[in-house]
């Protein structure tokens, strides 16, 4: 290639170079420049192959840290066990790179302004078991998605009814109006009702049949994934753009491989056995950007750091004893030591990070990042804290995740907080996060979601179980109310309530790094936080 | 009246001559090899001691001196935290060193006694060497973590996986010996003197056991040392605040290229313990055994 490059560069100076060596010579310097700028720059990882047009074929290799225990979206809301669901299945409405949400599976959607929503889905589309996509399988999908907590329990309490009409029409019948309802209906990923009707969610989907580009093959929990092109998608129209506009499913096959330790994927990169590694430290940023055997692409900052506190019982459970931990943290030090690179972290309070401008916010951030000593004191002494334990369960499994424990623990040791460290997989800690006697905090992340309704922490049955009279009428303002300024003004509310009453605590936000071979091509690499349909491989 | 004189009774087999403690160190600092492996040992042991003494809190960090390289502050660079590598690695010891006696005294006097108790009595041979035949079929790694899975992690439980893993190889060269020693003449003329159980266990069976005993109890230290760091380097021994070798090195992974300091020096110390212990116990083996006292 290099050759035919050269080739190309003399044969263009050749008009104006015939005869003459130097010029010649200069062409092909020139051309040489020009062959090792471009090596370099691909190596840095910053163009993520923009050159390259996008090409079909070959399989697409992607480490993960751990296979997650179940494939089914609706039997988990850990969204690193999404990452399946994300590329088999498709929710009725999306939320791009940008934070938009617009509708995938619909067609046209009519809100009255009061009580119903119509949506009228799009035609053509069918069931990788080859059944036709209908309006009964999306009331079928929705009835099973209305008893998982979080979004599907918010939009339980704001609907009376959801009823079909016809093959291709959904009503939503609404108990308020609700603005809100496209946003909620961004995780409800539809299954055939054949699979899904009067399922509880007790019992997951392992065979996962959906209308998305790929489908499922193979998996075998703890050992691997596998998804093949589905040659009957009908994708969406529109400019690829995360989980929206055309799906372009550009691999033959995407083979989810698990390699828990974040070196090893590193290595698995750099020796072409996988195509992408996430969830690496960020001090490899620049030792991959040198190598020339992987691509660095880091993604906006989108994730946040942070612990969830178990407010049922324990210690924790003093919302006094929270403050405490929230006062013993200087979060500009957990940050720079968990994270290094300041280019890389921000060390903010804003529980929506800043990549997503509608709804970041400084709301009840005085209280965020002011390490205060006596505070911690007196907060503990009115609590009664006399040096028991606190068991803070964590994983190493997600660097984001893990990254700011030891610091953190450091500083509240110097605070006079016993706090337990307890390393698990982060298959068991999401087991025991559900049982309020194993835990007294948990480590998690936070994604950055197109909506505050979006934010399972703040559900009470989101394991910790946070129970407030105040977060009720909030989140039901939130959900209800069709003024953005009057929401707006609701998530402030709701944020500063989170940093008075500590239910979480977010350390920062962090870009995440993920290494690429050089022959796999992204073109946005805020995608690489699930969607793999629009990457696509060179040779 | 005629007196019969009985002779008295034969004097017990006496054991093998064994070097004097000061004969053996005499011998051992003839050896230039096993001198520089006891001063290694000396000093980690005297560092691992008096740790809080030479260098502050292991887990303290300063964010802005993360991955530092070598340097009069920090003699072994700093850590992707930001802590102090001297620090960690001292500390390191004292986890690493600590595990290996207390799993080395636990073991050396359960085997022991096993061993002996085997050895003497037929009836506890069979039921004790049938449960250290269950123990020894597992591979050591893997009990140790079903054992750590079940006990929880921590130093205490770190220390009972070992001793149950390691129990029963010092059981059973015990027992052999035992077995030897009980079928000795001597061991009939204690008893026909009228010597009780205990007396004939420590008088005459487990001063024979003393040998094997001493270097068996070196072999369980260094295992246990390299146990603990495996356990470590695997994420199920000692907790993350707790600074050891292999939890060290297991962090170093991400940055092999780029910190070498991060492996070089809690590296060099496993292997410079391990390595020192294993120099004297080769060492003391060959003076110990009469075959080679002989040459």
């Amino acid at each position: 290639m290099m050759q035919r490059v050269a080739k190309s560069l003399l044969a263009s100076r050749r008009p104006t170079a015939r005869g003459t060596v130097a010029i010649r010579a200069a062409a092909l310097a020139t051309g040489v420049t020009l062959l090792v700028s471009g090596c370099g720059g691909q190596a840095d990882g910053g163009g993520a192959g923009q050159s390259a047009q996008p090409t079909r074929g070959g399989t697409l290799t992607v480490a993960l840290s751990a296979i997650p225990p179940t494939v089914d979206p609706y039997a988990t809301s850990l969204q690193a066990a999404w990452t399946t669901a994300r590329n088999v299945c498709e929710p009725l409405f999306d939320v791009s790179t940008s934070f938009e949400v617009k509708p995938v599976l619909v067609d046209t959607v009519n809100y009255d302004g009061k009580l119903t929503y119509t949506l009228k889905l799009r035609s053509g589309v069918s069931f990788q078991n080859g059944q036709p996509f209908t309006a009964d399988d999306v009331v079928a999908s929705l009835s099973r998605y209305l008893l998982t907590p979080g979004n599907g329990s918010i939009l339980k309490g704001l609907t009376t009814g959801i009823t079909s009409s016809g093959t291709d029409q959904v009503t939503i019948s609404l108990k308020q109006p609700s603005a809100a309802i496209p946003t909620l209906l961004t995780t409800a990923y539809m299954m055939p009702a054949s699979i899904v009707k009067d399922r509880p969610i007790t019992s997951p989907v392992n065979d996962l049949v959906c209308t998305g580009p790929y489908k499922l093959t193979k998996y075998t929990a703890d050992q691997n994934i596998e998804l093949e092109r589905w040659d009957g998608y009908k994708s969406p129209s529109g400019p690829s753009d995360g989980g929206t506009g055309e799906k372009k499913a550009y691999a033959d096959k995407i083979v989810f491989t698990p390699l828990p330790e974040a070196s090893t994927r590193l290595q698995a990169v750099q020796t072409g056995q996988v195509d992408i590694a996430g969830s690496l430290p960020l001090d490899v940023y620049d030792s991959v950007s040198s190598s020339g055997t992987a691509k660095a692409l880091l993604t906006s900052p989108l994730s946040g750091s942070t612990v969830v506190f178990n407010k049922i019982s324990g210690v924790m459970a003093d919302t006094r004893m929270r403050q405490a931990f929230l006062a013993a943290l200087n979060m500009t030090d957990i940050m720079g030591a968990g994270f290094g690179n300041k280019d890389f972290y921000s060390v903010d309070g804003s529980i929506i990070p800043e990549a997503n401008k509608t709804w970041a916010s400084t709301a009840g951030t005085e209280n965020y990042n002011k390490p205060d000593l006596e505070k911690v004191k007196q907060l503990l002494k009115d609590a009664g804290y006399n040096g028991q334990p606190i068991t803070w369960v964590t994983t190493k499994d997600d660097n984001t995740w893990y990254a700011p424990v030891l610091p953190a623990q450091q500083q509240l040791k110097a605070a006079g907080l016993n706090v337990d460290v307890q390393v698990v997989d982060q298959a068991t800690l999401i087991s025991r996060r559900t049982d309020p006697s194993k835990y007294d905090l948990f480590s998690s992340g936070i994604p950055t979601y197109a909506d505050p309704v979006l934010l399972p922490y703040l559900q009470e049955s989101f394991p910790g179980g946070w129970k407030n009279a105040q977060r009720d009428a909030l989140l039901t303002k939130l959900s209800t109310e069709p003024d953005p300024a009057a929401r707006k003004a609701a998530w402030d509310e709701l944020q500063k309530l989170v940093w008075t009453e500590v239910p979480f605590l977010k350390f920062g936000t962090t870009k995440v790094l993920f290494a690429v071979s050089s022959r796999t091509q992204v073109e946005r690499p805020d995608e690489l936080a699930g969607y793999y349909y629009n990457t696509w491989l060179n040779g | 009246m005629s007196t019969v004189s009985t002779p008295a009774a034969p004097a017990p087999h006496a054991p093998a001559e064994l070097p004097r403690p000061a004969g053996l160190l005499r011998k051992l600092i003839r050896r230039p090899a096993t001198v520089g492996a006891i001063a290694f040992f000396v000093l980690m042991v005297l560092a691992a001691a008096a740790a809080p003494l030479i260098v502050g809190d292991p887990n303290s960090f300063v964010a802005t001196e993360r991955l530092r390289p070598p340097s009069p502050a920090h003699w072994f660079g700093t850590d992707n935290l930001g802590r102090d590598g001297l620090a960690r690695v001292v500390y390191g010891a004292r986890a690493s060193l600590l595990v290996g006696a207390i799993t080395c005294l636990l073991t050396t006097v359960i085997g022991t006694a096993v061993g002996i108790a085997a050895g003497m009595f037929r009836t506890v041979d069979l039921i004790v060497m049938r449960i250290v035949d269950g123990v020894m079929s597992f591979p050591v790694i893997v009990l140790a973590l079903a054992l750590m899975a079940i006990l929880g992690p921590g130093l205490v439980t770190v220390v009972i996986s070992m001793v149950v893993v390691f129990f029963p190889g010092v059981a059973r060269v015990v027992r052999s010996t035992a077995l030897v020693v009980s079928e000795l003449p001597m061991i009939d003329a204690a008893k026909s003197a009228g010597a009780g159980r205990w007396r004939i266990f420590f008088r005459y069976v487990f001063p024979h056991c003393t040998t094997p005993v001493l270097v068996q109890a070196a072999i369980v230290f260094t295992a246990a040392v390299l146990v603990e760091s495996a356990l470590s380097f695997i994420g199920a021994g000692l907790p993350p605040d707790v600074p050891s070798w292999g939890a060290a090195l297991a962090e170093s992974r991400s940055y092999l290229s780029t910190a070498w300091w991060m492996w070089c020096f809690p590296g060099l110390a496993l292997i410079g313990t391990v390595l020192s212990v294993n120099i004297v116990i080769d060492a003391s083996r060959d003076i110990l055994d009469p075959r080679e006292a002989d040459k």
